[in-house]
């Protein structure tokens, strides 16, 4: 009789197959039986079980093989009393909860069968675990991607609005100081609605002194400046 | 004051498991007296035909849709279905509701096969949790409430066979030659 993989879980459970499949009890006659079949299955399907329980199949098969070779050879007992449980306790006691499992599995449907009144969230880990994937440069690449991808950048507007208001304080200088040698910074800001438009009006001379079109003078300071067309 | 009666009216508004500790430092209470008001409650609910159930652990609590309306409270909340459970895990499971706490050892001991991969599963699953054993110094693991509610069942000494497999005399013989 032919057990595929997929039908047992675990070294106990295939040999409790066999042994049900042979519609015998457990005992210590049937188990030595079974022997051979057990220790052909696992030779043959090595490379199916996984690794990590390759050795309790192992396990298993040489029990089994101990208790055949103590079967035919009768004289061949242990000397002392062994301490260990038989094979034979083990599975009945496997079979107990084998069962009692498969009582409980009649009641899973998929889901919960009893949901309390708001579902629970699934807490969230504390602990950020990276994935391998995630580098310096993917981040880097993936941030340069939505950065591109943005419809637009929107600029503060306060600023825009400054930087409109220099660019044309500059031109209303240059027109302001085309008429006259000298002006100064109080006259020209005498106008002013409030301190970001003297400001405005500050920046817009430092950058025409820049431009080498005026020269300023101040005395001393918090004086009055003198605006000269350089 | 009506212990049971005011219980019920926090697991409702709670809607997720209440420690029998908190209960207790919370109605000035002791823990001896919150089991009994929530079993004198578990006994009303058994007898009614409400549709709500409450399920205990060891330690805690949780009222929540009675198991014969499973069906229509999944679909009216369009739940997912999840995978079933697979034989391994429902084993492992099975061992874990019977005896827990039970260490690892005992776990593998019963099922003749290494097991750290179904407990991580069944961890990352909330069916189960893991405590630190302070005598033993190894972790044991217990079924969590989520788990109980799954299947439907309100307390693990009412799954079948209970009282037999959770003690049985072979077993404990057994597990003592193992160590």
């Amino acid at each position: 009789m032919d057990i595929k993989l997929t039908q047992f879980e675990g070294p106990l459970d295939l040999l409790m197959q066999m042994i049900e499949n042979k519609e015998l009890d457990i005992s210590e006659v049937s188990l030595s039986d079974i022997c051979d079949q057990y220790v052909q299955y696992v030779e043959l399907h090595t490379d199916d079980i996984s690794p990590n329980e390759l050795a309790d199949f192992l396990m298993i098969a040489s029990r089994l093989l101990m208790l055949k070779v103590r079967k035919l050879i009768p004289m061949l007992q242990p000397e002392e009393e062994e301490e260990e449980t038989s094979l034979e306790d083990q599975l009945k006691m496997y079979k107990l909860f084998h069962d009692a499992s498969n009582k409980l599995g009649k009641n899973d449907y998929g889901f919960a069968q009893s949901i309390p009144r708001k579902m629970q969230r699934k807490e969230f880990s504390t602990t950020f675990q990276s994935d391998e994937k995630i580098s310096l440069k993917t981040i880097q690449s993936t941030y340069q991607e939505v950065i591109k991808n943005l419809p637009f950048v929107r600029l503060p507007e306060k600023t825009i609005r400054k930087t409109l208001n220099i660019q044309s304080r500059i031109t209303e200088l240059r027109l302001l100081l085309e008429g006259m040698t000298e002006v100064s910074f109080k006259g020209i800001t005498k106008e002013a609605e409030d301190n970001s438009d003297v400001i405005v009006s500050f920046i817009a001379l430092l950058e025409l002194v820049k431009l080498q079109e005026i020269e300023l003078d101040q005395p001393t300071i918090f004086e009055d400046i003198t605006i000269s067309i350089g | 004051m009506n212990h049971s009666s005011v219980i019920e009216s926090l697991l409702f508004v709670s809607g997720k498991p209440l420690q029998y500790k908190k209960l207790a430092a919370f109605l000035d209470i002791s823990e001896k007296q919150v089991k009994e008001a929530i079993a004198n409650l578990k006994a009303q609910y058994k007898n009614n035909t409400h549709g709500l159930q409450i399920t205990t652990t060891e330690k805690e609590v949780q009222l929540g849709s009675l198991k014969d309306n499973a069906q229509q409270v999944q679909a009216f909340l369009d739940l997912e279905i999840q995978g079933k459970l697979t034989q391994p895990a429902l084993e492992a499971l099975t061992v874990i509701a019977y005896r827990g706490p039970v260490t690892r050892q005992e776990l593998e001991s019963i099922r003749g096969v290494n097991c750290s991969l179904i407990l991580r599963n069944l961890l990352i699953r909330g069916f189960i949790k893991e405590v630190k054993d302070k005598t033993l110094g190894l972790p044991v693991y217990s079924v969590t409430i989520e788990f109980l509610t799954y299947l439907g069942i309100s307390k693990t000494s009412e799954l079948p066979d209970y009282t037999t497999l959770s003690a049985h005399p072979d077993l404990e013989e057994f597990l003592t030659r193992q160590e």
